[in-house]
Parts: C-alpha cells; structure tokens; sequence
C-alpha cells in the first residue's frame, strides 16, 4: 500500500515538472496544443495525490507503525476518527495535504481562467504548477509522509492531545488551504504580467473571484482558530497575539486591502500597479506564515508542525519575491492607470488610504512578531512582544479602520464636494456620536470602548442608510418594502454583499471590544459543596468525577449554576492529564448567550478534594462567532453572477439611447 | 510571559511553573508590593524576556518607536501618492476618461450618459429607459 503512494507522489512531482515546462511553453508560443496539454497534466496531479494520500491513512487506520510518520503522530489509543487529523498535524504529512488541497483548488481555477482569459492561462498554470512543485519535491526530497522505519515499533508517539478537538478538523484544513490558495489570485496576476496583458484590465474579474474565495478561506481558518483557542486552550481568550497567529493574520490583512482595490481597478482603471503589488505582497506573507509555523525562529504555541526545513520556506520566499518584483519591473510600461483622481473627497481615496491603512498594520504587526530576533541580534538580549504591546498599538488603527469601513463606502466615485459629502455623512455621524453619548449615560467609561462603540455605531448606520435609501427609492417606484429590499440586494450583489460582510465586521468589533475591556475574571478555590459568585451568576460545585482511559486521566467536576434567582443547569469543565506527553488538556464550559459567556475552567484538582477553578464572564463573545456564518454569506453574495442584468445588457442599446440602466453600470464595474 | 511554554503567558499556561509563579506574583501582591516591584523581581531573574511588552527602554524603545513613524509615513505617502495623481488628471482631457466605452455618441447623448454617471442614484431612480 504504502508502495504505491510513493509511486503516486514521485508521479505527481514529473508530472507537475512537465506542466510547468509546457505551460510556460504554450504561452510563449501561443500553442494551443501544449497548453491543454498542461492543463491535463496539472489535472492529473489530484487522483495521484489522492492515492498517496488514502494510502497515509490507510497506514494510519491499519496502525501502520512501520511508517515513520504514522508513528510519530498516532498510537493504538487513538480515536480512529483522527486519522484523518493525523494526517495533517505533522509537517510532512500537512505539506501533503497543502499539496492536494492546492492541486484541487488550482485544477478547478485553471478550468475557469482557461476560459475567461485564454492567453493568460498557461503562464498562470506555469506559475501554479512552480507552486505546486515546490511543495511535493520538499515532499519527495525531504519530508516523505510515507517514509518506513527501519525496525518498526510496537505502537506510536501518539497524537499531541492538544490536537484532540473537534476544532481540529476544520480549522488546520481551512488555515492552510487559505494560506496556499493566496498562491491562485497571485498566478492569475502574474500570468497577465507575464503575457503582457496588465493593461487591459481582463484579470481583474478573475482575480477577483479567487482573490475573495483566498479570503474566505483565510478568515473561515482565523475564525475557527480563535473558536478552537476559547474552547480549549482554556484561558478565556480567543486570540493572543501569538506569532503563528500574527502569521495567518498578516496575509489576510494583505488580501482584504486586495479585494477592496481591485474593485477600484474594475471601476475605474485605476491602482494597476498597486494591485499587483498587492497580491505579490499577500502570498509573500502567506509564505511567511508557512515559514514562521515549520521550525519559524520564534517560540509560538502552535510550534505543533515543527521542523528544520523553515529556513527552505524563507529562501523560496526571498525566490519568490525576487522573481515577481522582476516580473513587475519588467511589465511595468503595460500599467499605466487609465482613470486619473480628481479628489481627495472620493470613494477611490477613501480606498487608498484603506489600503495603506491594512498594511500599516500588517507591517506592525510583522514587527512586533520579528522583533525578539532584532532585539536578539542587536543587544543579545531576548525580549517578548506579547498582548499588550499589539493592543496598544493595532487597536487604535483597527478602530480607524472601522471608521473608514463607515465612511468609505458613503463617499461618491470621482469626486464629491464638502456639503455633498456632509450630506451623505450627516446620519451615521449623529449616530455614532449618540451612541457615544448613550454609552456614557449607561456607565462605560473606558474612554477606548466609548469611542469603539461610536465608530461601530457609525460604520452600521451608514449602511442602514444606504439599504434604507435604496428600499425608499424603489418603494417610491411601487414596489411593496420587502420587495424593494431584496431587488435592490440582488441588483448590485458585488455592493451589497459587502455591506453584510460589513456588518458581520462590526460584530466581530463589538464582540472584540467588550470583551477585551468587560471582561470579568476570578480564580477561586473550591471544596465540593462551596458556593461562590460572579457577577450574577451563583454557581455551586458538586463535585468531581475521575475517569481512567488508556492514555489519560480525566477529572470532571460538576457545577450547578444560577444567573440570578433562575437554575440555568449543570455545567461540567474537565481536565485532562496525559502522562506520556505531560500534558494536561483543560476544557472549559461555557454557558453562552448573547448578552455574556460564563466560562468555567479548572485549573487544578488537588488531593485533598479542593479544586482550584478559574471564572469569567466574557460579554458579548457570542457575537464574534454570530458573525462568521454572515460573513459567509455576504461573501458568496457579493461573488454570486448578476447573470439576468448581464443578459439585458448590449451595446447597441446603448448607443440608440435606450440602454438599460443597471446595465450601463454593470460593465464599468459591478463594484459599486 | 511563561519562561518555559513557548507563547503563552504565566496566565494562559496550565505548566507547574506557570503556577509557581502565578503563586509568587499573588503572595507579593499580598505583601503589599507594586506592580513595578513584582515585575523587577521577574525580570532580574528571568531577563526582559518574562515581561509581555518590551520596556520603554534601551532596545525596547525601538519597538515602540518603529509603528508611529510608520503610521507617519503612510499618511504621508497616501497624501503624496494622492496629490501625484490629481496633479496628472489636468493634464488629462475629461473626455478620456471614458474612451474606452467603444461606442460613438452624439454629443447630445453624450452628456446625458456622462450625467447619468455622475449623478449616483440613477440606477435606483431609473428616470431614463
């Protein structure tokens, strides 16, 4: 079995080679021939990477352990619903999975841009398939999944039992397919560079498209991750400015500033140059991201797929940038800008400055994760950037960024003037200054969490201004009010998704605000019978409950809980101990509502029936989750085709003066 | 900060000394000591590296220093890049900017069109058929 995936793997490796040298071939020669050629090839790479990857987790359900990977991450007591967790929570085995989740996603983007951009498509298939090479000949040459033990051993290191979380099967998946499908909207952009179609605008759609599926999949995988550390790790916290973290979060900083400006492009001809230099700059940080989590050079508690081979990661990065900046400067003739400012009172500054805006704080945030070495290498004295120092210095950009995310999108193309632009701001500015005032009357003084609110306040009623505006315009026409919301929604879905992934946006903010500045903690020691309280809450304990497993000691204490005069039920934290790894996995229970989280985490059971717990009471960490499934869905809305509008738009219509209107605009650019 | 879990704070960290120090950090507390104090008393044993945020001090300053001049210089580089390219628009006729429209129009028609654009609420008001 294990055989045959080697064959799979080194099959899959000249095959890809093959694809790069012909696709590249085909573009240059304008050869149809090869290119369809490549592209079959590059298809054929995923049943082959599939095969070696059935064959890993067959080795993994079979106990295998004379194949070394499947020793070191399992053992005989492992659920066998976590091979497939297995699979990737090593580095060899997670390079395998980057290279099928990407050969996947590239087959199905290279069968798209195939037929939209046809003469960029075999340089954009070149450059995926140099991608996809890097990883499996890392795979072939260094890190083989499926490499034998020379004696094989009568069971396994077993999986980390961090790892034994349901989290864990969503949020490494997601995280890592983000993290290399940045690669796909990064070929697309470099294929029009390479055929020197920059200057026409063509690859805006598809990049696009890929560029803002790249970003779902990036803020699904942070999203999760936060859920996972709130729910396991056990601390109360959801995000702790952890270097792998600064990681993941920088690319998708990079690609948010990408999917806004090339909207500009679309519209209005403007930032080529910027966009690609956008997209070149996200899957730098992409590579980062994969170099900082393999053997990075800064302690980081997801230091889970660790190896030697970071420094590969770097070099290829330094490749990597070194030959699309090349490419850049070359092109650079083909991407003058068509459409030219003509105010600083303009929705296209307004994205500029939002732009510059998320990369200032991609780069902050990059320098606080790199500093411990420049502090190490300057003054040999090590030093930590931690929590603090991101919240001071991230968290007042990040507010302006919501503010921004309210104004923004209330500005004109073009230009406005000062009164229009009052205007237009005049409501959500009253907005957010009552909120302001509210906040006040109801007793927040934290001056930091006052202004929050306002700003999230102000980017929320600007766009209830916007849908109410519309609705009424097209009420006014006689359409009946939830008739008229939902024709206006799905006349101009690019915009209007992007409203509700604004919205979720500021759920997400008033879920980070308050929490970070509400938040209420207490450890407390217990002997079964105590009753404590918190806040409103009253919780007794009733004891606790020792469960023995073959790997593990598992103590589950038990809590009655009151908000208030009302029993709201059991709750069971538990903690875990895993002699082997000298462990302990904390699992805390959290009783969740809108309004606040009451979360209960032990920290210790001690002999003498005592238990030390830790309590929280975490507002509003409800709506930080709320917001991912809205994200989801503003996002799809805003990429599902206006395919009705599309139809009724053509050309001579429009020069016999009867064009349709929402036609008219959807080619200059559904991006409104 | 945690001197032997990689990332994670003394507050995050489930490790024995983790505990230990959650311990010292409670009893001094107790003792009536500042924060300051408690904090000295880790950073002589440990080094820096314990403290969560590097000191305003020495190389730490850098730290500090680096991400407001940055925010400087963005704001500045957004106000140049901004007023480059509204310097290059007068040089630029109006009527280029919709050149690339492949359609001939009369001049009549024209600013009608151009009127449209301008005016942001057409769509929805849809006057024009």
């Amino acid at each position: 079995m294990v055989e045959i995936g080697h064959i799979a793997i080194i099959a899959s490796f000249l095959v890809t080679m093959y694809s790069t040298f012909v696709g590249f071939a085909g573009g240059m020669l304008n050869g149809r021939d090869l290119a369809s050629s490549a592209r079959w090839g590059f298809y054929s790479v995923v049943p082959l990477l599939l095969v070696a990857t059935m064959c890993l987790i067959y080795a993994f359900v079979t106990n295998d352990f004379s194949v070394k990977y499947v020793a070191e991450n399992s053992n005989l007591a492992m659920p066998k619903a976590y091979a497939w967790v297995a699979f990737y929570s090593g580095n060899a085995g997670s390079l395998l999975y980057i290279a099928l989740a990407f050969s996947v996603m590239g087959s199905l983007a290279i069968k798209v841009i195939n037929v939209k951009l046809p003469y960029t498509a075999p340089y954009a298939l070149g450059v995926m398939s140099l991608v996809l090479i890097f990883f499996l000949g890392v795979i072939v040459f260094l890190a083989n999944p499926l490499d034998r033990l020379p004696v094989a051993p009568e069971d396994g290191q077993g999986i980390n039992p961090l790892l034994i979380h349901f989290g864990m099967f969503i949020h490494p998946p997601f995280q890592m397919l983000g993290l290399i499908s940045v690669a796909i909207p990064f070929s697309v952009a470099i294929g029009t560079l390479l055929s020197g179609r920059g200057g026409r605008d063509e690859w805006v759609d598809q990049g696009r498209l890929w560029g803002m599926i790249s970003w779902l999949l990036l803020t699904a995988g942070l999203l999760l991750g936060s859920w996972w550390a709130y729910t396991i790790l056990g601390w109360g916290g959801y995000w702790a400015w952890d270097p792998v973290e600064n990681s993941a979060l920088m690319p998708w900083l990079a690609m948010t500033a990408f999917v806004h400006s090339i909207m500009v492009q679309k519209r209005r001809g403007m930032f080529r140059m910027w966009n690609m230099l956008l997209i070149i700059t996200s899957f730098a940080m992409a590579q980062l991201g994969m170099f900082i989590n393999r053997g990075g050079p800064v302690p980081s508690v997801h230091s889970f797929a660790e190896s030697t081979m970071g420094w590969i990661f770097l070099a290829i990065m330094a490749i990597t940038l070194f030959c699309s900046l090349a490419t850049f400067i070359f092109r650079y003739d083909t991407l003058k800008s068509r459409g030219t400012l003509e105010s600083f009172i303009s929705r296209e500054a307004a994205f500029l400055a939002q732009n510059v805006l998320f990369l200032l704080i991609a780069f902050v945030t990059l320098w606080g994760t790199v500093f411990p070495i420049f502090s190490e290498a300057v003054d040999e004295t090590t030093m930590t950037i931690g929590q603090p120092f991101f919240n001071k210095v991230n968290g007042p950009l990040m507010l302006l960024l919501i503010f921004m995310m309210g104004v923004g999108p209330l500005l004109p193309w073009r230009k406005a003037t000062w009164r229009s632009a009052i205007r237009m701001l005049k409501g959500p500015l009253l907005l957010g200054i009552s909120f302001i005032v509210i906040s006040i009357i109801a007793g927040i003084r934290e001056p930091w969490a006052v202004f929050a609110f306002g700003t999230c306040a102000l980017a929320l009623g600007g766009i209830l201004q916007e849908w109410i505006r519309g609705t009424r315009s097209r009420y006014s026409r006689g359409e009946s009010v939830p008739r008229a919301f939902i024709r206006l929604i799905s006349a101009n879905r690019p915009r209007y998704g992007g409203y509700v992934v604004h919205i979720s946006i500021v759920m997400l903010g008033i879920g980070i605000v308050a929490s970070s500045f509400y938040d209420v903690q207490r450890d407390v020691v217990m002997a079964p019978g105590d009753v404590e309280t918190l806040g409103k809450y009253t919780f007794k304990y009733v004891g606790v409950d020792k469960e023995f497993f073959p790997d593990r000691v598992k103590e589950v204490a038990q809590f009655e809980v009151w908000s208030g005069d009302t029993y709201v039920g059991n709750m069971f934290p538990n903690r875990s101990f895993y002699p082997e790894f000298r462990i302990a996995a904390t699992r805390g229970a959290i009783r969740s509502t809108p309004w606040e989280d009451f979360y209960l985490v032990p920290s210790e059971f001690r002999e003498d029936g005592q238990a030390v717990f830790r309590v929280l009471i975490n507002p509003m960490v409800w709506w930080m989750w709320a917001s991912g499934p809205i994200l989801v869905l503003g996002t799809i809305l805003s990429l599902s085709p206006n395919r009705r509008i599309v139809r009724k738009l053509s050309l001579t219509d429009l020069s016999s003066g009867r064009g349709n209107i929402s036609g008219v605009y959807t080619p200059l650019g559904a991006g409104d | 900060m945690c001197p032997v879990c990689p990332g994670e704070s003394i507050d995050q960290s489930q490790n024995d000394i983790a505990s230990y120090m959650r311990e010292i950090v409670f009893d001094q507390v107790e003792s009536g000591k500042t924060d300051e104090e408690i904090k000295n008393y880790f950073v002589e044993r440990y080094g820096p590296v314990v403290l969560m945020q590097p000191p305003n001090k020495g190389v730490g300053r850098i730290a500090w220093i680096i991400p407001p001049i940055g925010f400087l210089i963005a704001i500045i580089v957004v106000y140049m890049v901004l007023s480059i390219m509204r310097r290059k628009r007068s040089q630029i006729q109006d009527e280029r900017l919709y050149y690339d429209l492949d359609v001939s129009l009369t001049s009549d028609e024209r600013k009608k069109y151009i009127a449209l654009i301008e005016n942001e609420e057409f769509s929805r008001k849809g006057k024009i058929r």
